[in-house]
């Protein structure tokens, strides 16, 4: 067959051997299988989604990019599961820093992140004024002081570069940071390590992985019953 | 002299001060006292001798301001320090003996302090406050026993207690020329003859009881700088403020406080101050942390004119608890609660104290009252388990304020469609507030839009029956 032999020689098979393995160790190769680079994870609580996840749940040292076209559609209890955990006493001190809201278009209602089981004393929420950068340099504060445990944030504009920053820092801090961004957020590209988008169709909410290091995008649905956990 | 004004040592300058009808000379300088000008002298004659002689008057408010300085600079080898006007100062060092290693490097260190402050002083040590201060004004040595005590004190000249001219002048006559004599005297008689007061204070310098106002420096701390020129510049704002905040810590740590924040004031020409008001999350003494603080601030700040001066003010201060630090910081990936509280701070130094909060629940009916905004930061609070809609379910996104929903025909609110919402779950009933004007009468439903979102939509029963959202169940 025509692939059969392209290399005579032992010798020029171990030199294309050490270059792949050289290419595979460049950080500027993306393996969409790689299982490798998954890391420390926190469980999203929804078992579909968990597989299709690398790891298994939401990446615990980097940056998520979550794309809501319209608020209240299912966005915050998709990440309650895995913050209820983050709040369970007996935790290791990574886990015990700040939750931390940076500019949410609504009021988070404490009684209902109460009943989801988030300890209320672990909440800092900042409004950041609308000026273009406040957000983001508040959640660059936030990963740099190493005292969260998740960043959530609401940004309309961030380019490329801050986006890098974020990731950058979320990885050094090694905690869990998710960026929520509008619609118009799709036509850009971003170095997120997570990027999903959801929508809401009557009871189910749909999360489109559009990006992902180290497993294929995919679509779940979440179904929210109204006897489900999932709602409150 | 050197609580006034400086001036040029070769100028004959003397201290002038009103007294038994006459401005007499209260101290001269070396030059003035090379032309004969003796303290005590009448201004008239001191000019008969020097026709430049420059005067200055007495000003007993600078030298009380002086002292009080110079106490504060002492009160770190000892922490009772008492002021004994107009030129004394008297501490009480026998529990820093041990710290600093007996009496000599005490006056040593003391001796580097007032040096650098410019100022000429004699030391002396006694078992007690009086017996010091009077073998300091009369020369004397230290004595560090009871048993040498009044062997010292008896050779000392009367002067030295600067008891009253009258009754100096009346045991002269009696021929009493030092404190020795004044003690071999019959107590009863000097007594009388003298008075109880002086006896008493006889007694006080052998060691009874010597009950002293002790010297507590104003609780208020501040430090203030002058800028030569009026000034815009950032850069040299900060850095004066680095070097003020630096001051500011030292002062801290000679006191042993914190501080929960300060206040930057910042003087203009002609103009209203700018006060801006920095807190700390905890309170804290740390230099580092009061830098990051002010120079996050100043980046916010507008200042509306150029600035002439530049003070800090700490108000209230509390005593300093310092705690161990952490030896394997990275084995923990979040800091001790240190970190915390820093983040705090340099939140609310970029957007205010408003924009930063934490949440509290309230055990309230009305759905918007069911909450707070908490500012207590890294304490924890203990609540206990609400009760109230228990039953319901509650929208993780609250509005701010309830949205008027527009209305189809027959009065079925509608959420950014035509189509009617669906009803979901409801009602539930909230009547509350009769009692404090905020009355409500709802109904609340659950209820679902053509789009998807599941909403938290009210009908309002007290005023104008209208459908309003209140939240999202996201």
């Amino acid at each position: 067959m025509s692939y059969e032999t392209p290399c005579k020689t032992d010798k020029t098979i171990s030199y294309i051997g050490v270059g792949i393995k050289k290419l595979l160790e460049s950080p500027h190769v993306w393996r969409g299988f790689s299982r490798r680079s998954a890391g420390e994870v926190h469980a999203t609580g929804f078992e579909d989604l968990d597989a299709h996840l690398p790891g298994g749940g939401w990446p615990a040292a980097a940056l998520t990019e979550i794309i809501v076209e319209r608020h209240g559609i299912g966005e915050l209890s998709l990440l309650m599961p895995a913050m209820a955990r983050l709040c369970e006493p007996g935790l290791p001190g990574s886990a015990r820093g700040w939750i931390f809201w940076v500019s949410p278009p609504f009021i988070p209602y404490a009684p209902a992140l109460s009943r989801h089981g988030i300890d209320l004393d672990r909440i800092l929420l900042v409004h950041a004024p609308a000026m273009r950068c406040a957000s983001l340099w508040a959640m660059e504060q936030a990963l740099r002081a190493k005292s969260c445990a998740v960043v959530l944030a609401w940004a309309r504009t961030a380019d490329q570069t801050a986006l890098r920053r974020l990731q950058l820092a979320a990885e050094e801090s090694r905690c869990w940071t998710v960026l929520f961004r509008p619609g118009t957020a799709l036509q850009q590209r971003s170095p997120a390590a997570l990027r999903l988008k959801l929508t809401r169709d009557a009871i189910v909410t749909r999360v489109e992985i559009l990006k992902c290091r180290g497993a294929r995008p995919a679509v779940v649905q979440i179904r929210h019953d109204d006897a489900g956990s999932t709602e409150c | 002299m050197e609580s006034l004004p400086a001036t040029s040592s070769d100028e004959v300058t003397v201290i002038t001060e009103f007294r038994d009808g006459a401005t007499r000379i209260v101290s001269a300088n070396e030059a003035a006292a090379s032309l004969g000008i003796r303290p005590n002298l009448k201004l008239s004659a001191a000019f008969a001798l020097s026709e430049s002689l420059n005067t200055l008057t007495r000003r007993a408010e600078f030298e009380q301001a002086k002292l009080e300085a110079l106490a504060r600079l002492t009160i770190r080898f000892s922490s009772v320090v008492s002021l004994e006007p107009p030129d004394a100062l008297l501490l009480e060092i026998g529990g820093s003996l041990k710290l600093f290693g007996g009496t000599e490097p005490i006056k040593e260190a003391l001796a580097a302090v007032f040096q650098q402050q410019q100022i000429t002083a004699h030391f002396c040590a006694a078992p007690t406050a009086l017996a010091a201060l009077w073998l300091v004004r009369s020369g004397g040595g230290d004595v560090l026993s009871h048993e040498k005590l009044a062997g010292s004190l008896g050779c000392a000249p009367l002067e030295a207690t600067r008891w009253p001219d009258k009754t100096r002048a009346l045991l002269k006559n009696m021929g009493i020329r030092t404190l020795g004599d004044c003690m071999r005297l019959p107590r009863d008689g000097f007594a009388r003859r003298v008075g109880r007061q002086y006896l008493n204070e006889l007694d006080k310098s052998r060691g009874s009881h010597d009950l002293r106002h002790e010297f507590e420096p104003a609780l208020e701390l501040s430090v203030h700088c002058e800028f030569i020129h009026e000034t815009t510049s950032m850069t040299l704002l900060a850095d004066q403020g680095k070097q003020l905040i630096a001051r500011l810590v030292e002062d801290l740590r000679k006191r042993q406080i914190q501080i929960p924040g300060f206040e930057c004031v910042f003087h203009h020409l002609d103009r209203a101050l700018t006060i801006e008001r920095m807190s700390l999350a905890q309170p804290a003494s740390d230099q580092e942390r009061l830098v990051r603080l002010f120079t996050d601030r100043l980046e916010q700040i507008d200042l509306s004119a150029p600035v002439v001066a530049l003070s800090l003010k700490a108000g209230s201060a509390e005593p300093a608890v310092t705690s161990s630090g952490v030896l394997f910081e990275d084995l923990d990936g979040v800091g001790p609660e240190f970190a915390k509280s820093s983040l705090i701070e340099r939140l609310q130094a970029r957007f205010g104290m408003e924009s930063l909060y934490s949440m509290d629940l309230v055990d309230e009916h009305r759905p918007e009252a069911a909450w707070s905004k908490s500012r207590q930061f890294l304490q924890r609070k203990r609540r206990p388990p609400l009760a109230v809609g228990g039953a319901f379910q509650r929208p993780l996104w609250l509005l701010p304020a309830p949205q008027r929903l527009p209305c189809t025909a027959d009065n079925l609110p509608c959420y950014e469609s035509r189509k009617p919402l669906r009803i979901k779950h409801g009602p539930e009933r909230i009547e509350s507030g009769w009692w404090d004007g905020g009355e409500i009468s709802r109904d609340y439903y659950v209820a679902c839009s053509a789009h998807g979102e599941k909403l938290w939509v009210f009908k309002d029963h007290c005023s104008n029956r209208g459908w309003y959202l209140h939240g999202f169940f996201a």
